[in-house]
This record gives C-alpha cells, sequence and structure tokens, in this order.
C-alpha cells in the first residue's frame, strides 16, 4: 500500500498534474502538515501571519506553484519517501531545520513582506498558505 | 577675561592675535588649548551665558528640503554653543570614512583617520570620557557581561559608544576662560562680515554687531570660524562685499554638501532567545558609561557598495512610546535646554526606565547611517535679513538613493545575520521593503542635529573649500574649526571627531602657521 501511494504520487508528478495536486494529496495526510511548520517562525507569529507570508512568497515566485519545485525543494528524495511511507516525521523536520541554517550560510534569503526569512521556511510558509487556503 | 560687547564703546576696535569666531565646543576648545600661551587671544561669543530667544532668532531659516529640524533651535547661540542640550554620544570615525570609495560619490578626506587619531584622547578629555579605548576587548575586562551577539565579525562588528555627563561647555568651562590671562572673551559680539585685504588674500578684520545696536571691529593676524556648519558657511556667504560670491566661494562649493545622519527606526528584530544584551542597553541619560551598536564591517561595505551605518537595539516598549525625534523637537531652544537640564536634575533616578527591566524579546532597530555627500543638498542665503542685518539661511536638504539603499542593506545584513546564528529574525519597516523605490522616505526620518560639510576638506580648491588644515582656500589666515569641515559624515556622531580636527588645527596654528602670522606679540 505504502509503495502503492509513492508510485501513484510519483506519476502524477511525472504527467505533469503539478505540485498543487501533489501538496493536497500529501496535505490530506495529518503528519505532513509538519512540513509546513517553519518551527522558528511560528515561535515569532501566529498562523495568519505565517500563512500571509507564504502566500507573499508565491505571489513573490509564481513559478513555484505551478510545478514540484516547492516540494521538491523542502524535500530530499530520502525525506520524501520517510513522509509518503509514514515514517518517523522528525528526521523530516530535524533536516529542514538544517537546511534553513545552511540558508542562512549560503544567504540563501529571501525578503517577504519586509522579513528576512531563509528560502526553505518561505517555502515551509507558502505550503502552511495552500494547506490552510 | 571677559567683556559684553553691549557695554563697550561704540566702534570700538579689539586687536589680538588670533580670533576664535564661536564659544560653541569647537571655539572653546581650542580657546582652551591656547591659554598660557604668549599670544592675545579674542574669543567671540554672539550670545550670552544663557539661551536667549532673541539671540536663538537670528539662526532662523528655511527649510525647504527633507523635513529637517527648526534652525533657530536645533543650534544654541550662547556660551558652550550646542552642547547645552548634547546627549554626550561619543565614538571615533573609522578608516573608511576617510577613504575614497567608488562607490560613493565626493568621497575621499584629504587627511586619514591616523592624522586625527593623536587628537582623539585630549578631545575625550574635553568631554570628560572615562577611557580613550573603544575597544570591546578593553570594555568586556571591566565588565563581562558585555558580551556580544554571536555574529559573524567579518560582516558586523561592534561599534562601541562612551558617553560624556554630558559636559555642558558653557558651565563646565567659563571659569577656566573667564580666569585665563591671555583669553578675551566677548559675549553679544556677533560677526557679521569679515572683510580681506584688497587682493581678497587675507582677513584684515571682522565686524561685530548685537541687537543693542553697538558696532565693533576684531583685527587679528589669523581667523578661525568656529560657528557651527550651518553658520560657517552663512558667515563666509555673506561676507560678499569684496568677492561678489562671498570668501572662499570661487567655485560655489561654499555651503553646499550639507549632510546630517540620518536616523530613524528601521526594521523589527525578534530574538526569542536573547540572554545577554548588556551590550546593546538602550542608552540611559547620565547613567549609561558605554555601550555598543551593531555596525557593517569595511569589507561588507565594500562587498556591498553601501555606507557606514550602525544599528541599536530599542526594546520593543519603548520604541511604541517613542515618537520620532522629527515630530517632537522643540521649536523653542529655550524649552529644550530647560528638558535637559530637568533630566541633568534627576541623574540617578530612572529617567527612561532600567533597561535591565525591558522585555528582551523584541526591538526595533534604530539606524544611524551616514549620509553620501550631495552637492545639491546646501544652505544658500535668502533674501530675509536678521536683526542684524546678515541674510538669513535657506537650507535644502536632499538625500540620495545610495542612502536609503544603504539603510535597506543593512537590515538584511542584520537579518541574514541573526538567521544564520539562529538568535532570531528581522522584519525591515513598510517603508524600506520596495527594493526598487530609494526616493521615498518615511515621515519618521530625522537627522541627528548633526550639521556637517558646508566648507569641506579636500585636496584641491575645485574639490572643496578648505585644505586638510582647515585653511580657506584662497585666504591666507582664515580657517573653519568644526563639523563643517568634514568630507564624509561617517556612520557615529561628529562631536568627537570634530573636537579631534579642531585640536588638530589648533597645534598646526600653533606650530608652523604661527611664524607664517607673525603672532609675536606678547598678549600680557
Amino acid at each position: 500500500m505504502k509503495r502503492r501511494s509513492f508510485i501513484v504520487a510519483s506519476l502524477l508528478s511525472l504527467l505533469g498534474i503539478g505540485a498543487f495536486s501533489f501538496i493536497q494529496w500529501i496535505g490530506s495526510h495529518g503528519r505532513a502538515k509538519a512540513l509546513a511548520h517553519p518551527k522558528f517562525l511560528f515561535r515569532l507569529c501566529d498562523r495568519s501571519t505565517i500563512r500571509m507570508l507564504g502566500r507573499a512568497y508565491l505571489k513573490l515566485k509564481p513559478d513555484e506553484t505551478r510545478d514540484d519545485i516547492l516540494l521538491n525543494d523542502l524535500l530530499t528524495e530520502k525525506s520524501r519517501k520517510i513522509v509518503l511511507e509514514k515514517e518517523d516525521i522528525s528526521s523530516v523536520e530535524s533536516q529542514i531545520e538544517k537546511r534553513v541554517k545552511q540558508d542562512f550560510d549560503n544567504k540563501n534569503v529571501v525578503v517577504v513582506q519586509g522579513w528576512v526569512l531563509s528560502v526553505t521556511e518561505a517555502r515551509q510558509c507558502a505550503f502552511f498558505s495552500i494547506l490552510n487556503s | 577675561m571677559h567683556r559684553d560687547a553691549t557695554k563697550l564703546e561704540n566702534h570700538s576696535v579689539i586687536e589680538g592675535d588670533i580670533c576664535i569666531v564661536g564659544a560653541g565646543m569647537a571655539g572653546i576648545a581650542m580657546a582652551l588649548d591656547w591659554i598660557n600661551t604668549p599670544y592675545k587671544v579674542i574669543l567671540l561669543e554672539g550670545g550670552g551665558f544663557n539661551v536667549e530667544s532673541k539671540m536663538q532668532d537670528l539662526y532662523r531659516g528655511k527649510n525647504i528640503g527633507q523635513r529637517y529640524y527648526p534652525l533657530h533651535s536645533q543650534r544654541l547661540h550662547y556660551f558652550g554653543g550646542t552642547s547645552g542640550h548634547w546627549a554626550g554620544f561619543c565614538s571615533p570615525y573609522d578608516p573608511i570614512d576617510f577613504k575614497k570609495r567608488d562607490w560613493v560619490d565626493y568621497s575621499g578626506w584629504p587627511i586619514q583617520l591616523g592624522d586625527l587619531l593623536p587628537y582623539y584622547e585630549p578631545a575625550g578629555k574635553i568631554v570628560e570620557l572615562d577611557s580613550a579605548n573603544f575597544e570591546l576587548e578593553h570594555w568586556k575586562k571591566t565588565d563581562p557581561e558585555l558580551a556580544p551577539l554571536p555574529l559573524d565579525e567579518k560582516v558586523l562588528w561592534n561599534k562601541m559608544w562612551q558617553f560624556s555627563p554630558p559636559t555642558r561647555f558653557g558651565t563646565r568651562y567659563k571659569d577656566t576662560i573667564l580666569k585665563a590671562r591671555n583669553i578675551f572673551l566677548y559675549t553679544y559680539a556677533n560677526v557679521v562680515n569679515l572683510e580681506t585685504d584688497d587682493s581678497v588674500s587675507a582677513v584684515k578684520q571682522v565686524h561685530i554687531r548685537n541687537l543693542a545696536g553697538k558696532e565693533h571691529t576684531v583685527k587679528a593676524k589669523c581667523f578661525v570660524m568656529a560657528c557651527c556648519a550651518i553658520q560657517n558657511a552663512r558667515m563666509l556667504l555673506a561676507s560678499n562685499r569684496q568677492a561678489p560670491k562671498g570668501l572662499g566661494n570661487d567655485h560655489d562649493l561654499v555651503g553646499r554638501f550639507f549632510m546630517d545622519h540620518l536616523e530613524v527606526m528601521t526594521s523589527d528584530l525578534f530574538m526569542p532567545f536573547a540572554r545577554e544584551i548588556k551590550l546593546y542597553y538602550p542608552w540611559v541619560y547620565s547613567e549609561t558609561k558605554v555601550r555598543a551598536e551593531l555596525a557593517v564591517t569595511e569589507s561588507k561595505q565594500t562587498q556591498l557598495k553601501i555606507l557606514n551605518g550602525t544599528a541599536s537595539l530599542i526594546p520593543k516598549e519603548i520604541a511604541l512610546n517613542k515618537p520620532p525625534n522629527i515630530d517632537t523637537f522643540p521649536d523653542d531652544a529655550e524649552a529644550t535646554v530647560q528638558m535637559w537640564d530637568k533630566m541633568n536634575n534627576q541623574r540617578g533616578q530612572e529617567n527612561f526606565g532600567m533597561p535591565e527591566n525591558y522585555e528582551r524579546r523584541e526591538f526595533e532597530l534604530f539606524t544611524r547611517m551616514e549620509q553620501s555627500p550631495n552637492p545639491n543638498s546646501r544652505i544658500q542665503l535668502d533674501k530675509e535679513k536678521d536683526e542684524l542685518g546678515v541674510p538669513r539661511v535657506n537650507l535644502d536638504w536632499r538625500l540620495s538613493a545610495i542612502d536609503k539603499k544603504s539603510i535597506r542593506q543593512l537590515q538584511e545584513v542584520l537579518g541574514e545575520e541573526v538567521g544564520r546564528s539562529e538568535i532570531g529574525r528581522v522584519r525591515l519597516k513598510e517603508w524600506l521593503q520596495d527594493e526598487n523605490n530609494d526616493s521615498d522616505w518615511t515621515s519618521a526620518l530625522g537627522g541627528g542635529w548633526h550639521n556637517m560639510g558646508t566648507t569641506r576638506m579636500s585636496d584641491s580648491p575645485s574639490e572643496g573649500v578648505v585644505d586638510a588644515n582647515c585653511k580657506v582656500f584662497g585666504l591666507t589666515n582664515l580657517f573653519m574649526a568644526g563639523s563643517s569641515c568634514f568630507t564624509t559624515s561617517g556612520a557615529v556622531n561628529p562631536t568627537l571627531t570634530l573636537l579631534a580636527l579642531t585640536l588638530r588645527l589648533s597645534e598646526h596654528l600653533k606650530a608652523g602657521a604661527l611664524n607664517n602670522f607673525n603672532l609675536g606679540r606678547k598678549a600680557v
């Protein structure tokens, strides 16, 4: 069953159905919502602000709403598998946190509504806004 | 010795070796340096020993450019000058402030920081600083709690400040000046014209007037203008009987390049895990002795092609209750001085609250940014004259795109750094968010009351008004003292640097120039 889910999702991507369907599919699994949880920002902001930041980011990067860049960049192949196969998601969260740090190290930042954010956490906000639209 | 010029016989002639025009911080610092020399020093002050509205009115002028403070109250026209409402912020300039930067038009002084370094320590003594050391490591030894945030030192560094008590020159040095046997202070002695020889190569004498209707003449071998940046330029422009464009103004540079620091709240800083921030505590009047502001390193400025600037942390609860300076600066100079006197009497009390009690998670960043030199930012003479017959000034303060770009990029650098070190996030204020708009400013923007640049220093008369020794090009015996000589504004408040520059000028006059001026006469 797990393997079937993975194949279906991969096929959908390949068929170009796009990120939105994939995101909806992932979003329907409660555990996956953790991906849409920019941990540091949630210490500072409420849900509506995170949603607003996500929308603003997608407006800034419209390409990321049309294909699976958003999730591809949030999830490595390994973590994508973890999510789809419903394994322990904490390792994915920790991997994303590392990527946030790396983003700042590498100046991979974006200014969204004045917030100086790592691109990864901005994508998390975008993911959150889609899941909570 | 002191004489009130309103009580002198009309048309008196006063003679001395050196004439210092203006008894503010620069003028008094120079006079102090000449005490017990064999020279007769004439120190002219337009006002008296107290702030008076009628004297302040002589400074009245129009602001016709970027919103600025009332010209008749932002500078004080009395003995002690603007030290009367000075907050006491002191920090030396950085090496980059003096350098030619290819991304900053008109940058590059003819002197470098090393030329001023020997004078910073005596300047610090004049304003009663505890130490001449501005290194964080030094201060950490005195207080281990002064711990820096874990930011990359190649990107941001801790620019240290010390705070003068603050020294009110008018009270602190009054007795010293009055008792000095070779210093002759004249109050109510407003210079209204500098008269040169026929060839306009040297100042022969200056004419003074006062509101009592008296007129006098002062003759000296050497004249030093220490009236503040606006008045220094005003006097050169107004002295146009022999030089129609004004003295030192053959290249139409006098009054141009007016600068101030751009001081404004620029972003929010959220630091949920902040613990040790004592190093960055907000300044508390008469309590804070030392603190740091976050500054962009020289290499980062070079990489980003931005100006020098610093940011200080203001706890959110203070920031929310603090209206912009530009909205609150009083129109009434007497009220300003009274306000500071009142604070002075509250020393030791929690006049601004104690910083350690503040919430430490949320701050606003208050940015102090260098203003790039801009020839169109200038003062000019108005048609209207003051009560003594001197044309008033119009100030056309103008800012440049690089000024705003630099403010924005400073916030972004701070945002990157607190993110990288996992201690916080930065949110730029709305007026800074559009990176394609470097021309519109927030109404909250103000200056730091730091008037600079109107008789700028340069190697060449085609690019500046004074040379590296603060001598006006084309005039053998006329010097400018103070921040009017600044070629660029630097990031920090100008007081310490203008005092250092004044002491350097003083030494120059004592050493080499004395012979040229033939100042050999015994004063006493």
